[in-house]
């Protein structure tokens, strides 16, 4: 049973929506979370890997020491946050890796490419519910050199592999002019080892897809022309990525983890200050930014849904 | 894109021009011919590709290329003068019309052409309509085709 108060909340105490730089510490330090969807959405992965391998991965050649340290910071959040759920044997440089959960056990030596069926992050990324960016620090910039993404809100891994900052987030409305780019991509590169940050980014979803990649939206993007007052609460999904960030200290990469939640939004306002707020927030959204994140076919649909609910309270 | 300028001091000057392009390059022959400085002027009609091979391998280090025409001319002559040796900086290059440029398909990925006055156009490798963005990439040398629902 999903409560709503497993869903992360992404939104402070203001009821005005705009884009900024909302990182936080990480205090906890764990790069991933595991969910009661865990086993559901590891297979998942590993089908859509399975199936279309050039849209889920990508990876640059000189990556393969920043692939190897995240090997080495996931396995070892995972024995630490969830010690009855894996375990990790060490013995003269190789690593015996056991997942109790899916009843795998994989032996590797640490560092050698050559006794991993599959490349250290592609391995890695199979265990856990994130999605996986690593970004190359070079020349001032950094840019996306590697990456396992299998539920992406609307983006396409193929086509922005090997870009800069600033090329990737070019499509974003606003993003260019006022320098916020500038400023998240200057702290991006001062972040620094042993010390991860957080932020959260929302979006609606009409339907329930979590592989939304650029690639298919022509199948799952129909269902937003399907939403109505009366369907909204059932078909239309509040989403959440919670997005961590942490320097890889010897090959001075960053690993950028992606985890998506998505709630009903019948769930999601079950909590009626949740309902109050993201009314406030929607009702006010900018035109650029919620069509940026694809709500226009089916806004007014979910706000009258949303009306309609604030008055029975 | 550098400016279309004549520069001075080269060892010699090749000028290959289309039809279209080859009114933009009588002043530089005339400038050639005042200083004195060997050239050739061909405005390459229905020349082989064996035959510009040949003609652009027999020119000798310091011979500077100037290219004027169309899109699909210039992509043609320029790439034959890389595989003959020229480098990037020998040569100019000047552009008459649109620039054809390539599409990637966000659904399979396939590479289209269009000119810029395009906004819209078909899939030639799985059919579905791409609406063209300004998002580039240059590992693809491309930009991305968005598919629309409606």
């Amino acid at each position: 049973m999903i409560s709503h108060f497993s869903l992360p909340y992404p939104f402070s105490d203001s009821n005005v929506y705009k884009y900024s730089n909302n990182a936080a510490l990480l205090h906890t330090k764990n790069a991933i979370e595991l969910t009661d969807r865990y086993l559901d959405e590891i297979s998942l992965k590993r089908e859509l890997l399975t199936k279309h391998p050039e849209r889920c991965y990508h990876s640059s050649p000189h990556t393969m020491a920043a692939q190897w340290e995240i090997v080495d910071l996931i396995i070892n959040n995972l024995v630490t946050y969830y010690p009855d759920k894996f375990e990790l044997e060490k013995k003269d440089g190789q690593w015996i890796f056991s997942n109790l959960l899916t009843k795998e056990t994989a032996s590797f030596k640490f560092g050698d490419r050559t006794t991993l069926e599959i490349e250290p992050l592609d391995f890695i990324g199979r265990h856990v519910q994130e999605d996986l960016i690593l970004m190359m620090q070079r020349d001032g910039d950094l840019i996306l050199d590697a990456g396992q993404l299998c539920f992406p809100a609307n983006w396409s891994l193929y086509f922005n592999s090997e870009m800069n900052f600033k090329e990737i987030h070019s499509p974003i409305p606003g993003f260019q002019s006022d320098f916020l780019v500038d400023r998240i991509l200057q702290f991006l590169m001062r972040i620094e080892a042993g010390t991860p940050w957080e932020r959260k980014n929302w979006s609606l979803m009409a339907g329930s897809r979590l592989d939304s990649s650029l690639e298919t939206f022509s199948e799952w993007g129909q269902a937003r022309k399907r939403v109505t007052k009366e369907n909204a609460g059932e078909l239309v999904h509040f989403r959440v990525e919670v997005q961590k960030l942490f320097r890889l200290p010897k090959s001075n990469g960053i690993l950028f983890t992606i985890h998506s939640h998505m709630l009903s939004l019948e769930k999601f306002i079950q909590h009626t200050p949740w309902l109050e707020q993201f009314y406030a927030i929607l009702r006010e959204l900018p035109k650029a930014i919620y069509d940026y994140k694809g709500i226009s076919l089916y806004r007014e649909q979910v706000l009258d849904y949303l009306e309609a609910e604030l008055k029975k309270r | 894109m550098k400016e279309f300028l004549y520069t001075k001091g080269k060892r010699k000057y090749i000028f290959c021009a289309d039809s279209k392009g080859a009114e933009l390059l009588y002043n530089f022959v005339q400038q050639a011919m005042e200083d004195k400085v060997p050239f050739d002027f061909m405005i390459i009609g229905d020349k082989s590709d064996a035959f510009l091979e040949h003609w652009y391998s027999q020119q000798k280090m310091g011979t500077f290329l100037y290219l004027s025409g169309q899109w699909e001319f210039i992509k043609r002559l320029k790439k034959l003068a890389l595989e003959a040796g020229f480098s990037e900086y020998e040569m100019q290059i000047n552009i008459v019309g649109q620039i054809s440029k390539k599409l990637v398909c966000c659904e399979c990925y396939g590479v289209n052409e269009f000119i810029d006055d395009d906004l819209h156009l078909t899939c030639k490798h799985c059919g579905i309509v791409l609406e063209v963005s300004s998002h580039y990439s240059r590992r693809l040398e491309a930009y991305l085709g968005y598919t629309s629902i409606s």
